[in-house]
């Protein structure tokens, strides 16, 4: 495993785009944070209240969730790479099973994972330190950060199957991106219930709107029928792994199949 | 550890409805240099592909080391394969380092520039590999194949976008390293290229194995021998007369005849001589593999 790792990472080691594209992240996520901190729109709470402690872990992984988009094409790159430069072939034939092909490229995405859920602890409690007046209930509702790394790990894989699946960056890269800003098509296409369990939908909800549930919950009468349901958290983390573990399955499946 | 270093049985291989291969059988002695030969077209790349795990056969089987097709016996097989893939962003040495990684080569770095020197790359070590020439990626791709030292190197069209000079040491690397009992395989439709260096060849056509055998035993028991006079006409009917000489091709200006191995230039001469025929051209065909070659694809 951490052999596998190495070899990946010796190819990432030295990519300028690979880095270009972190710091990118690196550094929009805490300008984004620091800006919708200021929007003063209902139903969000007023202004900087936002970033208090518990509401911060909410917040910062509903922000930071945007930026996913700009790291899954960075998945894409990194997976269709391997069939540019024809080194997916190039490894196999020096020695490595198309199964551990497969493996060191989902590992480094994992980590990858990893390190964008630590950056986000950290941005969540500097902010949460900077703006809360008391010191209080620091660590309730931190499962956000973890129901934060299945959402990224789902987007992940996905950007990973895509990428194994069509093997071209642009094209990848392409549907990817239409996937993730246009998923609300699918509330048209299979309705405000089904549209829910598109993988898109299920990962984008993981990390919701802050507050917004609370609202929901709170409408009665026939205004609450247009949200007759929604899915819980615990069975949408669920549905997510599945789908995770799915997308994972199918990527290995095709790999291991295809002339390279 | 027995002398057989590949063991190739029935394999086959069909894309949507065209067969690339079909019921091949080969196989291939320790320290033998074995030229895989046949046009463009004719299944050589597609066997390599299924030889060293990156195209699945339809059918057949194939044996490394008499090790099967397992993973690592390709870690002692050093292998260049259509193109020269590599790392763009990346420079030779952190190229190599990959590749060294993959192969489990301890402490690799005195092995890469030992590589590189020897495909004469040493002096762009540091360079990336998108700033290098055709020449230079083959080069390095061969560099690559050299790294670790295996017991066998499977090349396919290695001289490819080489120079002259490029092309006539990796030759000489390919003898000097056939010299310490390793196994060479080369495909190539580069038939000079074969003659060289091979002991042992392999014709394909249309994904069939037409031939197989040493390079003596393809290039025949047949000399190719030029010849023209001032009469031609006296001179077909003389050939024409003799049971022994058979004519492979004839122009207006000169005839190649084909002749048993005991025939010489000089033996021949004589016997024109001797019917009053002065030869005005006698030339050894020295080409036969091609000649042969194209016989037999044809």
């Amino acid at each position: 495993m951490i052999h596998l790792l190495k070899i990946e990472y010796s190819k990432l080691r030295h990519y300028s785009t690979f880095w270009v594209m972190l710091i990118i992240y690196a550094v929009m996520v805490p300008l984004a944070i620091f800006g919708f901190a200021q929007l003063e729109r209902p139903p969000l709470l007023n202004g900087s209240d936002k970033l208090h402690f518990p509401h911060t872990w909410n917040f910062v992984t509903y922000v930071a969730s945007i930026f996913n988009m700009l790291l899954g094409i960075l998945v894409v790159l990194i997976v269709t790479n391997d069939f540019n430069f024809r080194t997916f072939k190039q490894n196999i034939i020096d020695g490595l099973s198309r199964g551990q092909v497969i493996t060191a490229k989902f590992l480094i995405v994992f980590v990858l994972a990893l390190v964008v859920a630590l950056y986000t602890i950290l941005m969540a409690l500097f902010f949460g330190f900077l703006y809360s007046d008391e010191i209080v209930s620091v660590f309730e509702n931190f499962y956000f950060v973890g129901i934060y790394f299945i959402q990224t790990l789902g987007y992940f894989t996905l950007a990973f199957l895509l990428a194994i699946l069509l093997k071209k960056p642009a094209l990848s890269i392409v549907i990817y991106a239409i996937l993730f800003v246009f998923k609300f098509i699918f509330y048209f296409v299979l309705g405000a219930i089904g549209s829910q369990f598109i993988p898109m939908n299920i990962f984008a909800d993981l990390t919701p709107f802050p507050i917004l549930q609370e609202q929901i919950a709170m409408l009665e009468g026939p205004q609450a029928e247009g949200f007759a349901l929604i899915i819980s958290q615990p069975i949408r983390t669920a549905v997510a792994i599945g789908y995770i573990i799915i997308f994972i399955i199918l990527s290995r499946v095709i790999l291991k199949k295809r002339d390279l | 550890m027995s002398n057989i270093i590949l063991q190739v049985n029935g394999l086959s291989k069909s894309y949507k409805d065209v067969n690339a291969l079909s019921d091949l059988n080969l196989q291939v002695k320790q320290g033998t240099v074995f030229g895989l030969l046949g046009p463009n077209g004719s299944g050589k790349t597609t066997t390599l592909g299924i030889l060293l795990g990156v195209i699945r056969q339809k059918s057949g089987n194939y044996s490394w080391f008499e090790n099967g097709d397992k993973t690592e016996n390709r870690k002692n097989i050093g292998s260049l394969l259509e193109t020269p893939n590599f790392y763009p962003y990346l420079s030779a040495v952190r190229n190599l380092k990959i590749v060294a990684k993959i192969k489990n080569i301890e402490a690799p770095t005195p092995q890469i520039e030992e590589v590189l020197k020897e495909v004469n790359l040493f002096d762009r070590k540091d360079s990336k590999f998108k700033t290098f020439s055709l020449g230079m990626k083959q080069r390095l791709a061969i560099a690559s194949a050299l790294l670790g030292d295996p017991d066998v190197l499977v090349l396919d069209e290695p001289t490819n976008g080489l120079d002259p000079q490029g092309i006539a040491e990796i030759r000489e690397l390919i003898l000097k390293i056939s010299k310490n009992n390793k196994t060479i395989i080369i495909a190539s439709h580069i038939l000079d290229e074969i003659e060289k260096v091979c002991t042992d060849v392999a014709i394909l056509k249309f994904g069939k194995l037409i031939k197989q055998g040493t390079i003596e035993e393809i290039i025949g028991t047949e000399n190719y021998i030029i010849v023209a006079s001032t009469d031609m006409s006296k001179l077909t009917q003389l050939i024409d007369e003799n049971a022994e000489m058979g004519v492979f091709k004839s122009s207006e200006k000169e005839i190649i005849l084909k002749v048993s191995k005991e025939t010489t230039p000089e033996s021949l001469n004589q016997f024109f001589f001797d019917k009053g025929i002065v030869l005005s051209q006698l030339k050894v065909h020295t080409q036969s593999l091609e000649t042969q070659f194209l016989e037999i694809v044809k």
